[in-house]
């Protein structure tokens, strides 16, 4: 699994950040990107020696002043889960996909049906 | 062309660019070296005429940015090692900037 999937499964969970400087910022993830950049709200920053907080409704962390995160405990399982149910759709959809493509006497009625059945996944060209 | 491919789901130990030393169970990577290590404990351990007790603090899953991370090594679980009784000198930082 790559990491920032896993990032991406972590939004509206509570994590903690740690900064290269040391700081650490507990917080709801709200949103991530591919850079790692970070919004997060209810934000709770602490000092690198722990002697100084500071309490943040939102706030925005550049992904290149992370050095790591702690995400919750039963994230990864969940994250696991999702992704193999993802996996599944995807290869049922392929299926049904490929089992047109393959069937030259499946003619205009049953490609009509499958522009509908696929009209929420792909664009129709017709259109 | 060497991967950490070997490593996925097996014990490991990485070494940060802050001089501190983690193990836990590599779940995942990508191509920046950022790292998910599930189950993961820090090993904090002290000289010998410090008198502390060395500490394995757990912390659960991790995130850690690739930016940040010196080496990883597959853990050899035949040979048990008895963290509380070693004893070393701190590791050097590496000084990397931003």
């Amino acid at each position: 699994m790559l990491p920032l999937y896993l990032l991406t499964a972590a939004k509206n969970q509570p994590i903690l950040v740690e900064l290269k400087n040391g700081e650490t910022i507990n917080g709801q993830l709200v949103n991530c990107d591919s850079w790692m950049n970070l919004t997060l709200k209810d934000v709770i920053q602490s000092s690198p020696h722990g002697d100084e907080f500071l309490k943040i409704s939102e706030c925005y962390i550049k992904g290149i002043h992370i050095k790591y995160l702690r995400l919750p405990e039963q994230l990864m399982d969940q994250a696991k889960e999702q992704n193999l149910q993802n996996m599944e759709q995807r290869n049922r959809n392929n299926q049904k996909r490929r089992g047109q493509s393959s069937n030259p006497n499946a003619n205009s009625n049953a490609s009509a049906n499958a522009n509908s059945n696929n009209s929420n996944s792909a664009p129709q060209r017709q259109q | 062309m060497s991967s950490l491919k070997e490593f996925l789901e097996k014990k490991v130990r990485v070494i940060s660019t802050d001089a501190r030393l983690f193990e836990g169970i590599l779940q995942g990577y990508d191509n920046s070296t950022n790292v998910i290590i599930s189950n993961c404990i820090e090993l904090v351990i002290y000289e010998e005429d410090e008198g502390e007790e060395n500490q394995q603090i757990p912390l659960g899953l991790y995130v850690m940015r690739g930016g940040n991370i010196v080496c990883i090594g597959e853990v050899d679980e035949s040979e048990a090692i008895d963290w509380s009784t070693i004893h070393g000198s701190e590791l050097k930082g590496t000084k990397n900037p931003l």
